[in-house]
Order: C-alpha cells, then structure tokens, then sequence
C-alpha cells in the first residue's frame, strides 16, 4: 500500500534520485501486473544485490530497476507499479503504461495471482494487443492449489500462444523455468499471437482507418494506440498529436463518428469483448471448486467491516495500539527512561562541564550547552522525545498495513469521509499523519484527484496531529482528563468542520471510491521491521538536522535580540488568548517544528504555570498551528507555492481564531479545568 | 416496457441513456424510446405488478448481457436491480453497468465489474463490499448504482 518509501527488496539499495538515463543496448524486462500480486517478490528474484529506485521522470512515482543475467546475457529488470489495466486511472497505473510504450521492453513478464486469473488476463490480452513479447506467470500457485483450483497451464499456453508459467515467488519456485522463457523470447525476433482480440466491426473498421494514418514510429503497435485513441485516452491523444501533426483531424472525426454509432462507450464494449475473450481462453482450463466455507480470518474479516462490530475493532485497535503502545509504553516509559537516566543524568552534565572546561565564551557555550542550546536541547528533544514515540509509532504502523486492515477502515469510513470531501482512501495519509504529517503529505499523492489532495493536506496540517505532538500532548494531559476532552472535541471539530468548508467551497466533483480488500494476513516480523527502519530512518534524516538548525537559529536570534522582537510580536495576540506571556515563545518555536513547541509546553507545565483553561486553549492553538518548517516545505514542494502558501496562511489565522474563541467561551462559562 | 410509437422493446433503465443531453432530464418521469426517441410515460407499477408472471415466462436467454455486434432489442428488467438492491450475501450477474460517467464506468471495469461477472454481496452499509472469484472489493454507493445485477438463487 505505501510502498512511496519502502521498497519491499530486503537487500541493498541504491537511491538515485532523477536518474533514469537508459543503460544503451541493454535488453529490459519489464514486469507487470495487478497491485498485490508480488511483482516486488519475483523483481527480488530475478534481480542481482543492486537494485536503483528512482522516480519515473515528471512525476513522483518510484520505480526499482535492477539487472539480471541469463545465459551470459545482462538484462535490466523493471518492477513496474501496479496497474488494473491499460486505461489509466492513478498516476502509477500511468507510469506503468509509459514503461510499457516507451521503454521497448525486449519481454514483458505479466504477473498474474493464479487465484484470480479470469480478473486479470484481460490485461494480457491489451498487453498482447500492443504486440509486446509476453510470459505470463501466474503467482501463488500454492495458495490457488490449496483453494481446489486447477489450471492447466499447457492448454493456456496453447490457446495464447505464448509462454505461460505457475510460480511461487515467495518459495522461489518456477524462477528457473521463468528465467528460461525469457530467455527464449527475448531471442525470438518473430512472435505468434494467437489471441488477438477481434472487435465489433464498427471498431474494427475504426481501427484499420486510424492505423492507416499513423505514420510516425512507436514501439507497440498502431491498432493499441488506435484503440487508446478510440478510448478517448488524453496521454496518447497527446502523443498522436506531437507525433503526427495533420492527421489529427482526420482521427478525430473517426473516433466521433465510433462515438456516435456506438450505443456504449468504447472502453465498455471493449472491455466486455476481452472478457469474453478471456473466458474462452480459460474455458476447460481451469477447475474451479466452489469457495470454502468462512475461516477465522474471513469472519474476523467480516466483523471489521460491519459498523455495529467494527467501530469497536477500530477503538480497541486505537486504545491498544496508539494509546497503550505508542502513548504509554512509547512516549511514557521508554522516553522518561531516555530522558531521566541517559540525557539529564548523564549527557548533559557531561556535555555542560565539558563545554565549560573547553570553551572560555559564555556566548559560545550557550550554542552547545545552554538551556536552548544544540546537543542540550535540539539532539536531546530529537533522540529522547521525539525519536521512541516516532518509532512505536511506525512499528505499528507497519503491522496494521502489513495486517491489511487499512482497506477495511476505509471502506468503513469512506461515508464519513465523503462528507469532508475525502474518500475512504484518503484513511492511509490520515492514519500516517498520526506517525508524521510531512510523511502523510507526501502520500496524499496516491489519491486520485487535485481536490482531494489539497483537501487531505490542509486538514493534515491543521487538525492532525503527528505523533511527536501527540505523545508529548498525551502526556501534557495525562492527568487532566477534562482538558483532554476539551482539546480532543475542539480538534475533531475543527477538522471535520474545515473538511466540510472545504468540501463545499472548492471547485471540483465529489470523490468515488473504490478499493481492493486483500485478506487479511499476519504480519512478517521482518518485513516490518525493515518497513520501521526506513520510515524511521528517513524521519529521522529529515529531522534531526531541523532541530539543530532550530536550536542555531534560537541562538542566534538571542544573542540579536531579533528573538525578542518576535516574541514581542506575538506578545499581543498570545495574551488575547488570555495565555501568560511567556506562551510566545512556544508559538516561534513550534513554527520550527510543532513537538519542538509542544515539548517546551511540557518544561514549562512542569512548572506549574498554567491553568487547566490556559492549558486547553494553548494545547488546541498549538496542535492547529502551522506545521513545523519541514511540513511546510512539504505542502510547497507537493502543491505548488501558491496553494501551499495559502494553506499555511489560512491555519495560522485559524489557529489563534479558534483558540481566541476557546478561551472567550470557556472564560465567559466560567469553566475551571 | 414496449415503445408505443415504433414496437421497440426496451428497458427502462437502458432509455435513461437518451436524456443525457435533455436538460429536463432530471425529476422527469418520462421515458425516451432509445431506438426511436419517441417520449412516453413508464407503465405504472400496478400494471407491472399485473404482467409480472408473464414477463417471467420469457426465456432468459433474450436477456442480452454482454453488448457486441448484435443490436437486437433488450429483454424486459424482470429481476434485474442496481447492485444497491441485492440482498446481502446473495449472488448476483452483473448485467450492465450504466452511467454517463466515464471515470465511474472506467473505475468499475478496472476492477473487473462487467457483465457475465459472478458477484457476492457480502456487506451494504457503510461502502459496499463485494467478492469476485477471490478478490474482495469495495466500492460507495454512488458506484454502485451504476452497477445492474440479475440476483441469482
């Protein structure tokens, strides 16, 4: 689901970012294929230690490369997104046709999952069309086996004619045959396809006529690029366009006089010929027992999807897993320990006499050890606080992805969602932004639409808090269970409330949902912890060098004196919000990053010096507040510095707003908390 | 129902596919003949109710499923119901997908709903949820409304 980062190869990899310069007269391999059929597993297989994840040029989707060699022979394999089929929806769907048009691949290796192989081989049959060299594996042979479904893979063979294997990636069965056949085909310069797919004559017809007008070269052929046309495909029109310059009026006026003959559209009736195609290619060669009856899974399946038992899932899966892991083992235990023993006890009286012993100016000495200073404050808030409860944040992260419940959460919160102009999908980069909303910002790309994106990352840089913000507010007010409830009411409403506004004021059609429920699974222990590492390591690559920058540039701005001018500028409204005065500060520094601020908060609690009222109203301003600056970079980098900049400007206005009302009502209720 | 100006035989959930372009379109109860554009009112529900059984007695092999190049007319709906009308955990055949979107439409072949296809409806509220051969989907109700089943028993 969130393979953005973590690329499911074990072994080493190489990051070469924007590097996609084709590797001369290298034969290439692209594999291909539903998402969840393992491509990556079989990728894995084929390919040596060394595989590069790069994004596909003008976009942000990342694909691994990686070499193989048969027969003495070096061929470069491609892991290819998932793809449904040949009429792109999402963006990686995209990338993986453009791989499939562009990048002339000596064999095309279309991963099917044997379980499911009247859904899938549709997809062949299009890829068949482009006259592109095929072998088709059909995955998970075992799984099928154990199902009652036979297949007779010969006869599939015959009736393709093309090579067609069983395979179990995951025990490496079938790879050496695999292996083979690409071999062969890869040598073949001439090809047997019996599976051509005949259309309806008005097609057909359409078809001959537009190919007769192609004329410029391409590397599949002019009756797929004819059929995309027909599909009223915008990327190929695109193509057509540059490519053939004239003709393209000529096609035009063909495809709408398809259009009009046709009682359906053309992708509808196209689609209904390929599977009838499909079902007489696999007519007597599959056997296929009726499907067994419920198991454990299935029926824990069914009660995660069904609102009356599956909101209760959900709760425990929060309490125990956020609440219990994440807040209480994560942020309590495991950050006091790093903090009291290792930080106050040892690191810094060290770090403080060394500095003292070494360094003869006091000004100088505060940069290092002082009360803001760098391995003083910005490593020990980066490693003691933020550090553990990022990591159990991740980790469970990781085994309820790998457990497949996310698809199950959607679908049950798809009704919700839809309300603030989200679909279920839109739960991945909302439940992550529990982890890192800079993260989850990044992963807003995998939904399908611009509105949902901007949507998703105005609400993840408002009403989202990340789990260093989260943990360090848990613990603010563990004891104040009144005050949690206030804050904790404020922010859902805010959220769903400027999801609704936003849902309403931004141009643009409603979502629609659709999404696979892959069974449920056990998570691999060491695909999650890999999984943890990365997520873990990157966060921490992007973090720690903020919290240093923070802690110069807090130092920098004492010893200017620009920091107090700031604070002074915050000053006013801070105490609008009938906040002591010395809240400023935690406003600048939660602009450096919002745990930065929140964990000041908690030094400054700790102390005593705000009310439980005081305590809200700062606890809902600061978890609104503008992100931290990585965040911010973020929302510039994925949407633009117009919308990027608006949003940030929208939530800081919004922020104090609503922290300014928050405390008139609370004050004028006379509430004490 | 029967078009009364030509003697077409249509189904009403097909003649929707005319009035696209009508700007009356929507809340209009009339129904436009696809074959000749003819405009008429639907047949009440009583009268249906009345000519049920014998509707029933057509054989279900007229029910043309899959599109192609035949152009023969279509069958009446008897039993036929927006995937949102299935009984739970009933099996139905997917026999048309129908809208004017073209997003919806194409998100639904990608997932394989055609017709001929074999689905389970394993839940109905909050999404809909439902089993192809092996794989489970989900999909919202605005989906699925496109979606035209023949429950099977």
């Amino acid at each position: 689901m969130l393979d953005i980062h973590v690329n499911k190869t074990q072994k080493n990899i190489q990051y070469i970012a924007g590097n996609n310069t084709p590797i001369e007269d290298i034969k290439k391999i692209a594999i291909v294929g539903n998402p969840n059929v393992g491509k990556s597993v079989l990728f894995n297989n084929l390919t040596n230690v060394y595989a590069m994840v790069s994004n596909y040029p003008g976009t942000t989707v990342e694909v691994s490369r990686g070499r193989m060699k048969i027969g003495g022979m070096e061929y470069e394999v491609i892991d290819t997104p998932g793809m449904y089929s040949m009429s792109p929806i999402t963006e990686e769907e995209s990338v993986a046709r453009r791989i499939l048009i562009y990048e002339n691949p000596a064999v095309v290796v279309h991963v099917v999952d044997a379980k499911n192989l009247e859904r899938m081989l549709p997809l062949s049959l299009q890829i068949l069309e482009m006259d592109l060299p095929l072998v088709l594996v059909l995955n998970m042979m075992d799984e099928a086996k154990n199902e009652g479904i036979e297949i007779d893979l010969t006869l599939i063979e015959e009736r393709l004619g093309i090579p067609v294997i069983g395979a179990i990636s995951t025990a490496g069965e079938g790879m050496e045959i695999l292996k083979k056949r690409i071999e062969e085909v890869a040598r073949q310069s001439t090809r047997r396809n019996d599976a051509h797919v005949v259309y309806k004559s008005e097609i057909e017809n359409a078809l001959k006529d537009i190919e007769s007008m192609l004329k410029a070269d391409y590397s599949v052929s002019r009756r797929s690029l004819g059929m995309l046309l027909l599909k009223e495909d915008v990327e190929i029109r695109q193509l057509i366009e540059k490519n053939e310059g004239g003709a393209v009026d000529n096609i035009e006026t063909i495809m709408t006089a398809v259009a009009r003959e046709s009682r359906y559209p053309v992708e509808y009736e196209c689609a209904i010929r390929l599977k009838e195609v499909a079902d007489s290619v696999l007519d007597d060669a599959i056997i296929d027992a009726e499907k067994k009856p419920q198991g454990f899974r299935e029926r824990l399946s069914h009660y995660m999807m069904k609102p009356l038992t599956g909101m209760p899932i959900l709760l425990i899966i929060l309490y125990l897993g956020l609440y219990k892991f994440v807040g209480d083992l994560g942020a309590g235990t495991v950050v006091n320990f790093i903090e009291e023993s290792v930080f106050k006890n040892t690191i810094n009286p060290f770090v403080i006499k060394a500095v003292t012993a070494v360094v003869p100016w006091v000004w100088l000495r505060e940069l290092f050890a002082g009360e803001y200073g760098v391995i003083t404050l910005g490593f020990r808030y980066a490693v003691a606080l933020i550090l553990p409860i990022v990591t159990f944040f991740f980790l469970m992260f990781s085994i309820i992805e790998d457990s497949g419940y996310l698809p199950r959460l959607a679908m049950l919160i798809d009704r919700t969602f839809k309300k603030i102009g989200l679909s279920g999908r839109a739960v991945i980069p909302m439940v992550l932004g529990f982890g890192c909303d800079t993260m989850a910002t990044m992963v807003t790309r995998t939904l399908p639409t611009a509105r949902e994106r901007v949507i998703s990352t105005m609400l993840l840089a408002l009403a989202v808090p990340c789990s260093a913000q989260l943990g360090v507010i848990l613990a603010l007010l563990a004891g104040k269970p009144a005050v949690m409830a206030v804050w904790a009411a404020m922010i859902s409403f805010v959220f769903l409330f400027i999801g609704y506004l936003a849902a309403k004021i931004l141009p643009g059609e409603d979502p629609s949902f659709y999404m696979e429920v892959p069974p449920l699974r056990l998570p691999k222990i060491a695909n999650v912890l890999t999984k943890t590492y990365v997520r873990v390591k990157w966060y921490f690559k992007e973090v720690l060098p903020l919290f240093i920058i923070a802690s110069v540039l807090i130092w920098i701005g004492r010893i200017t004196s620009l920091f107090d001018l700031l604070i002074g500028l915050l000053r006013k409204p801070v105490e609008l919000l009938g906040l002591p005065p010395e809240t400023a500060k935690i406003f600048l520094f939660g602009f450096f990053r919002r745990d930065y601020g929140a964990a000041g908060l908690y030094d400054m609690n700790k102390q005593q010096a705000l009310s439980g009222v005081q305590l809200a109203v700062v606890c809902v301003a600061l978890t609104l507040f503008l992100p931290c600056i990585a965040q911010f970079i973020m929302n510039i980098k994925e949407r633009g510095w117009k919308t990027g900049v608006g949003i940030s400007v929208v939530i800081l206005l919004f922020s104090f707003g609503i922290a300014y009302i928050l405390n008139l009502i609370l004050s004028y209720l006379g509430v004490v908390l | 129902m029967k078009c009364s100006l030509c003697g077409y035989t249509f189904d009403e959930l097909e003649a929707s596919s005319g009035c696209a372009s009508c700007g009356f379109s929507k809340g209009c109860d009339l129904v436009r003949c696809p074959n000749c554009g003819y405009e008429a009112a639907p047949d009440p529900k009583w009268i249906k109710r009345l000519f049920k059984k014998r509707r029933n007695n057509i054989n279900p092999m007229a029910l043309r499923s899959s599109s192609g190049v035949n152009t023969e007319p279509d069958a009446p709906t008897n039993g036929i119901v927006p995937l949102t009308a299935l009984t739970l955990n009933s099996k139905g055949e997917v026999v048309r997908i129908l809208t004017e979107d073209r997003n919806a439409l194409r998100k639904l072949i990608s997932i394989g709903v055609l017709p001929k296809t074999e689905i389970v409806l394993m839940h109905n509220f909050p999404s809909y949820v439902f089993r192809i051969g092996r794989s489970v989907f989900t999909i919202d109700e605005y989906l699925a409304s496109n979606v035209y089943v023949r429950a099977i028993s």
